[in-house]
């Protein structure tokens, strides 16, 4: 039954791609099958209860970029997806019953009057400074996650930018960009019909961001400030800068750390941080070791990549909390070809005493997904 | 006595014949000149990689590459062309400075240099546009290969390259047109990982360039990586288009 839901669903994603194709596109599309299962027991005197859904999401994302001009370019990303667990939460909506969305990821033009120096950017831009991998302290506002990600990573391979106007000086040895970014809502009766090209923009926004190299290191100071739509109150408004750093040790370390400050009139300052490294003792195999700090704890971070052929690599990760004994710990085995990939996962979350697990006997996700490339 | 003058004489001309080809010039300074008359300024090419095992093709992949030309160390981008599951990557190598851009997001990943990612081939061999920025001479001798007089060099990495993809390299250059032949690439501990030879000679923007460059492994010789350049241009564009925030900025010209 659900093999064969998979099959149909893939079979509407693949005719879909074709008209994409017809105008040059690239395309890819992932059909993934994954269930969880957790071991709960509510009460010391009753007996444990398996909890167990299942989840079939199918994405397709379609991407176009060139440069009409010497001075001009674009860049369009569409995302479309149907998923049977669109919020992630079992007791939301039951399974096999899937509910389909589509969005402009991103979609801008880019005007460079000098070329390679100055760059006028309009339209729905991505912005992502951090150099964090699990974490992302500097991504100081984004967009949730499109899709589960498989790899312990903060960011997925595709993420949903916002409308904005951004510019960009470039010279040698560092760059320096002024990103603005506007309020956009609607009602609700418009919004079934806008959520197709962009999610809500609450706030206006604003963000500065200075970027330059020495040696092997770079080095970002970022600014922000963000007003809420419909209050004009400075108390309303909201402070954040960062700064950051990564460089290269030699050919097979790397380095790096970024900090984060929260400035509210309403709430004392907050910060954030990470810190991490990173060595790659030869082709194909690393390790990444990372701690972060944030509101929501102290987190550490190893991810272990290693080849397992040319085509394959396997992905081991962690995430133990550096406050308790709880975390998350998962594996991804990937192929990736010419024009098809696929994946196996497994992501085991461990609890402690006190915290959200603490009743969860076991739990665990997996599942496997398979990918094709135009 | 007089015997003895003559024997050191001629090994004292046999010494400065072998180690300072032109009047006083170093190996070093030859190495330079080597790499000087085959390097296109601001090089802009397309690299077709076809990797084999045997007769079976493992991988074949389409990158465009836009050199910036610096005394210190060169500085390249690479578009990723083909194949569709890679297409669309963006990469940029300064010396121990690596950064990846995937499609649709903005965030440049820094990687080491060891991280391979063109296929059978390490980043260094597609991008090596000389060997001076690399290595240093440590012997120079002459000798012959294919029936050719050559050079031959034995280079250890750059100080600050010791611990990169290939710690040694033996280089042999034809002596007439100082044209690389074919170059060894080795460990700290001798251990020959792979062989390099130079061909298809063209004259481009007034310097003579290898088109074709064939990669074998070292432990399996049925295991090679050809690299063909095409569409080879010198194409000026500013420093300022080297560095990370940059990246999403650079479409590749060429045949993309």
């Amino acid at each position: 039954m659900k093999l064969a839901l998979i099959k149909r669903v893939f079979s509407v994603f693949l005719v879909s791609t074709l008209p994409w194709q017809a105008f040059g596109w690239n395309a890819q599309l992932e059909t993934e099958a994954s269930q969880s299962q957790a071991a709960v027991v509510l009460a010391p005197t009753q007996p444990q209860m398996l909890s167990e859904y299942s989840r079939i999401l199918a994405q397709g994302i379609f991407t176009d970029q060139g440069a009409p001009t010497d001075s001009l370019q674009y860049s369009v990303t569409v995302w479309g997806s149907w998923d049977t667990l669109p919020s992630g939460n079992p007791t939301q909506l039951a399974a096999d019953k899937g509910q389909a969305a589509s969005r402009l990821l991103q979609g801008y033009l880019t005007w460079s009057p000098l070329p390679e120096q100055l760059f006028f950017q309009a339209g729905k831009i991505l912005l992502s400074p951090s150099v964090g991998f699990f974490r992302t302290p500097l991504d100081f506002f984004a967009h949730p996650a499109l899709a589960p990600i498989l790899d312990g990573a903060a960011l997925g391979p595709w993420q949903e930018g916002y409308w904005s106007e951004n510019t960009q000086v470039l010279w040698d040895g560092g760059s320096a960009s002024l990103w603005l970014s506007p309020p956009l809502t609607w009602s609700d009766n418009v919004n079934q019909t806008l959520q197709y090209l962009t999610l809500p923009q609450n706030f206006w926004r604003s963000e500065l961001n200075l970027s330059w190299q020495l040696g092997n290191a770079g080095f970002q100071l970022v600014g922000e400030g963000e007003v809420p739509q419909n209050t004009c109150s400075p108390s309303a408004a909201v402070v954040r800068c960062g700064a950051s750093m990564d460089a290269a040790i030699n050919s097979a370390w790397t380095i790096k750390a970024e900090g984060r400050l929260d400035a509210t009139s309403q709430s004392p300052p907050a910060t954030q941080g990470l810190i991490g490294l990173a060595w790659s003792p030869a082709e194909r195999l690393s390790v990444t070791v990372e701690a972060a700090s944030d509101p929501s704890g102290l987190h550490g971070f190893v991810r272990w990549t290693l080849p397992v052929d040319a085509k394959v690599e396997a992905i081991l990760y962690t995430i133990p909390s550096l406050e308790d004994s709880s975390g998350i710990a998962g594996g991804d085995l990937q192929g990736r070809y010419d024009t098809w990939g696929w994946d196996a996962w497994v992501e085991l979350p461990w609890g402690a005493p006190g915290t959200e697990q603490a009743n969860t006997s076991w739990r665990g996700t997996w599942g496997a997904k398979g990918s094709l490339y135009f | 006595m007089t015997k003895f003058k003559a024997t050191f004489t001629f090994f004292l001309v046999l010494l400065a014949v072998v180690a300072f080809p032109v009047a006083g010039e170093t190996p070093q300074e030859l190495l330079l000149r080597i790499d000087q008359a085959r390097n296109v300024v601001d090089l802009r090419c397309d690299v077709t990689l076809t990797s084999y095992d045997g007769e079976k093709i493992l991988e074949h992949e389409k990158l465009a590459i836009q050199v910036k030309t610096t005394s210190k160390e060169n500085k390249t981008l690479v578009w990723f062309a083909a194949p569709a599951s890679v297409k669309g990557r963006r990469l940029l190598m300064a010396g121990n400075t690596v950064y990846l851009l995937f499609p649709a997001t903005s965030n440049p990943i820094r990687l080491s240099p060891l991280q391979v990612l063109v296929g059978q081939a390490s980043n260094g061999d597609v991008a090596r546009t000389g060997f001076a920025q690399e290595f240093l001479p440590q012997k120079l001798t002459r000798t012959s290969l294919d029936g050719q007089a050559c050079w031959l060099f034995e280079l250890t990495a750059q100080p600050d390259r010791q611990t990169g993809t290939y710690a040694k390299a033996r280089l042999w250059v034809r002596s007439k047109d100082l044209r690389p032949l074919k170059a060894e690439f080795l460990t700290a501990s001798d251990e020959l990982l792979k062989i390099a030879r130079y061909s298809d000679w063209r004259q481009i923007d007034g310097k003579q360039f290898p088109c074709k460059l064939v990669i074998t492994e070292a432990d399996n010789p049925k295991r090679y990586t050809v690299l063909t350049y095409s569409h080879i241009a010198s194409h000026p564009v500013p420093s300022s288009l080297f560095e990370r925030s940059a990246l999403s900025f650079w479409v590749a010209g060429g045949s993309q």
